[in-house]
C-alpha cells in the first residue's frame, strides 16, 4: 500500500510509486477478470447440461451463481476502467503538470478506486493487519460444531431466468446442429429460356450446354437427374466466383476439378443459376 | 450410454448418410436411411415424452417426412422409378 503520510518522499516520486501500486492492483483485476470468466463459462456449462438432462432446479443454481459472475464481472470492468482513468491521469500529470495542486485532486481519484477495488476485492485493499484482525473476529465470533446444512437457495430473478434461457437456446442450436437438415428442394429450373448470350459455356467431354436444343432434348430425358436438388448458396457463388474469375468460360470438367464438386452437380448449379437468371449461356 | 442417447447417435449417423445419399442424387438409399432417422426420432420421442428437446426432433421428423415425400414425388417422374416405388418404396410414417 501507499504511505501517503510519508511526507519525505517528492511528488514524481509518490506519482512513480502510485502508477506502479496502480499496474499492479490493475494486472491482478485483470487475472481475476479472465479467471472469473472461465468459471462462468465451466458454470454456464454445468447449468446448461443439467437443463439437457431435466434437472431444472440444479440449472437454476448454476444460473443463479452465473448471475452472480457476471455481476462481479461486471463491477470488475468498471473498476478496471476507473483504474485506466486514474493510470492516464497520473501518467499526464506525470509528464505534464506535476504539480501538487494536481495531485491532490488525484488523491480524490486514487482514493475513490482504492476504495471501489477494497470494495471488490479486499484482500488488496485494507492493510494485512486489518485484514488479520478481521479474520480472527470472524474465527472467533463462528462456532465450527454448529454448522446447520447448507439449504440451496433457488432464486429466479429476471437475471437467471435469462442466462436459463440462454442455456436453453445453446442446447437447441447444439441439436439442431447435431441432427442436420435435409438438402432443401428447389423448383424445377425452366431449360427453355437460355437465350441470351451471356457467359460462354464449354466441357472438355459432352457438350452438355452446346446449344438450346441440346440441353432442351436434355431436360427431356434426364429430368430427374438434373433437377436440382438444393438451391445450395454456396455452390452458386462458387460457380459464380469460377466463372468470374474465368472471364465468363465455362468448363464443367475443369470448373468440377477445381472446385471438387462433382460434374452432375455443376450443372445443377448452373441450372439454377439460369433459373434465377444470374447467368446466361451462349454458344462455346 | 443410454437408450435415448444411442437412439439419438443412430439418428443422426442415419440422417447425415441419408443427406450424404441424397447429395449424390441417390434418392431410394437416401429415402431409406432419411426413414430409419424419422423412426429412431420417434422412438426417442416417445421414450421420454416430456423432454423439452422433443420438439426439436418433431420439427427433424417433420422435415425428414417432407423430404422421404419429395424423393418418391421425383421418383413418380421416372416410369421405371415409378416401378420400383410400387415395389418397394419407403411407407410414410405418422
Amino acid at each position: 500500500m501507499l504511505r501517503r503520510s510519508d511526507r519525505t518522499v517528492s511528488p514524481n516520486q509518490l506519482i512513480l510509486q502510485t502508477l506502479t501500486e496502480l499496474t499492479k492492483q490493475y494486472s491482478k483485476l485483470e487475472s481475476i477478470t479472465v479467471n472469473l470468466r472461465e468459471r462462468d463459462r465451466y458454470l454456464f456449462g454445468i447449468c446448461k447440461l443439467s437443463l439437457e438432462k431435466g434437472m431444472k432446479e440444479r440449472a437454476t443454481i448454476y444460473a443463479n451463481e452465473v448471475a452472480e459472475v457476471r455481476k462481479t464481472l461486471s463491477v470488475l470492468c468498471s473498476t478496471k476502467l476507473t483504474m485506466e482513468k486514474a493510470i492516464v491521469r497520473l501518467e499526464t500529470v506525470k509528464e505534464v503538470c506535476p504539480t501538487l495542486d494536481e495531485l491532490r485532486g488525484l488523491y480524490g481519484d486514487v482514493k475513490n478506486v482504492l476504495k471501489l477495488l477494497t470494495d471488490v476485492m479486499p484482500t488488496i485493499g485494507p492493510e494485512v493487519d486489518a485484514l488479520n484482525n478481521l479474520v480472527t473476529e470472524i474465527l472467533s465470533t463462528t462456532q465450527v460444531g454448529s454448522v446447520s446444512p447448507i439449504e440451496p437457495i433457488v432464486v429466479k430473478d429476471a437475471a437467471t431466468e435469462a442466462i436459463l434461457q440462454e442455456a436453453a437456446g445453446t442446447i437447441e442450436e447444439e441439436l439442431m446442429r447435431k441432427i442436420p437438415e435435409p438438402p432443401m428442394t428447389a423448383a424445377a429450373p425452366s431449360f427453355h429460356k437460355i437465350s441470351k448470350p451471356m457467359i460462354s459455356l464449354t466441357t472438355n467431354g459432352a457438350e452438355v450446354y452446346k446449344d438450346t436444343a441440346e440441353v432442351g432434348s436434355l431436360t427431356n430425358n434426364q429430368h430427374s437427374e438434373l433437377a436440382p436438388k438444393n438451391s445450395n448458396s454456396l455452390s452458386e457463388e462458387l460457380i459464380l466466383d469460377y466463372i468470374y474469375r474465368h472471364k465468363g468460360e465455362m468448363d464443367i470438367a475443369q470448373c468440377s476439378g477445381e472446385l471438387g464438386m462433382p460434374q452432375n452437380e455443376v450443372m445443377n448449379t448452373l441450372d439454377l443459376l439460369i433459373t434465377k437468371g444470374k447467368i446466361k449461356i451462349e454458344q462455346g | 450410454m443410454g437408450v435415448a442417447e444411442e437412439l439419438e447417435g443412430m439418428a443422426i449417423r442415419y440422417a447425415h448418410q441419408a443427406i450424404e445419399l441424397d447429395k449424390q442424387g441417390k434418392k431410394d438409399e437416401a429415402a431409406t436411411a432419411y426413414q430409419k432417422a424419422v423412426e429412431n426420432l420417434l422412438k426417442l420421442v416417445q421414450i421420454q415424452p416430456d423432454y423439452h428437446l422433443n420438439k426439436i426432433y418433431i420439427q427433424r421428423i417433420n422435415v425428414y417426412k417432407t423430404r422421404i415425400k419429395n424423393l418418391q414425388g421425383l421418383w413418380l417422374e421416372r416410369p421405371q422409378d415409378r416401378e420400383d416405388a410400387v415395389e418397394g418404396g419407403v411407407d410414410d410414417v405418422e
